[in-house]
């Protein structure tokens, strides 16, 4: 089903097309919105709220801007308005980890001259399904991209996992061009650093193989994304 | 300008080389660093393959039954109330 047709179908009532939606999606928003908020249950409610007005809006959606830029817009929304919210009710003691974390992360591997002093180690296969420190090492990258800070982890999100344009991703998260390209950068470098780290510690290679393979991959799916690309 | 960059610039650049936002120039001098430089074209290859990691990654946990039931039953209300309001050309 190429956008065109995900969006007629949504608009003639479709609900087969309204499921492969909502769980094509869920769990990236939930991730999304985490960054902003301060528990999962949190991130879950927002997320909820989203679909629920998603759900009403649907069928006036119009196509000149793309479904999931509305419904990420949405999403951000309500996520930095709670997000703030809980901040007020119960102000963290720690500066934010947005601020601490703002630099590129490999800074300090390079000497005065901007060569490499600590170059990045070698990495054999990264196959998915590899398992690392006893788990596959798609659930790794999950778990990275949790510890990024909440704009790091949106743009990442939004760009590389959503498939979301540039001025897309400006506009849901008001963020200039250069600031959007700065945040995908680090974003990026801080998964590679990550999973350099995680290899560079971790015991023989090949190991054995596991059983079964997940359900849907999401680069599969991308071929025929709804709406996620003009 | 400078027509080679230092490694640490192209770690800076490395993203925007992967999304081919580049510039002419800045793409040649990157390209010329990493024809000389294997530190660097092991970080941009690496980088990538982060990039392919995140881009792979399965579509995960989709929402609980009760909430899933609960927003079919909405969008089925709101698409029949949707088609009632506007009957299409022939309608």
């Amino acid at each position: 089903m190429d956008s065109g047709d995900l969006c007629a179908h949504l608009r003639a009532g479709d609900e087969q097309a309204f499921r492969d939606l909502v769980r094509g999606h869920h769990a990236a928003m939930i991730r999304f919105a985490h960054g902003f908020v301060r528990t999962r249950a949190s991130a879950e409610d927002v997320v909820q709220e989203t679909w629920l007005v998603v759900v009403e809006g649907l069928h006036r959606f119009e196509a000149r801007s793309s479904l999931l830029t509305w419904i990420y817009g949405i999403l951000a929304n309500k996520a930095r308005t709670r997000g703030a919210r809980e901040a007020r009710a119960a102000p963290l003691p720690e500066p934010s980890l947005e601020r601490a974390d703002a630099r590129i992360p490999e800074a300090d591997r390079f000497d005065a001259s901007g060569h490499w002093r600590e170059p990045p180690g070698p990495w054999t296969s990264l196959d998915p399904e590899r398992i690392v420190a006893g788990r596959q090492l798609w659930r790794h990258v999950l778990d990275i991209l949790d510890t990024l800070p909440a704009m790091h982890r949106a743009v990442l999100t939004l760009h590389d996992v959503e498939g979301l344009e540039a001025a897309a991703i400006c506009d849901i998260l008001g963020l200039s061009e250069g600031n959007r390209r700065v945040l995908l950068h680090r974003a990026r470098a801080r998964v590679r650093l990550a999973l350099e780290q995680l290899v560079a510690t971790d015991g023989p290679w090949p190991p054995a193989r596991p059983a079964a393979p997940p359900g849907t991959w999401r680069a599969e799916r991308a071929a025929s994304s709804p709406c996620a690309r003009r | 300008m400078r027509m080679m960059p230092t490694c640490r610039e192209i770690t800076e650049r490395a993203s925007a080389h992967l999304d081919g936002e580049l510039g002419r120039m800045a793409g040649l001098g990157f390209r010329l660093h990493l024809a000389v430089c294997r530190h660097c074209r092991r970080y941009v290859a690496q980088l990538a393959e982060a990039v392919a990691l995140v881009r792979g990654q399965p579509v995960g946990e989709p929402p609980a039954a009760e909430l899933e039931a609960l927003l079919v039953r909405r969008f089925r209300d709101h698409s029949l109330a949707s088609l009632r309001a506007s009957p299409g050309p022939e309608g």
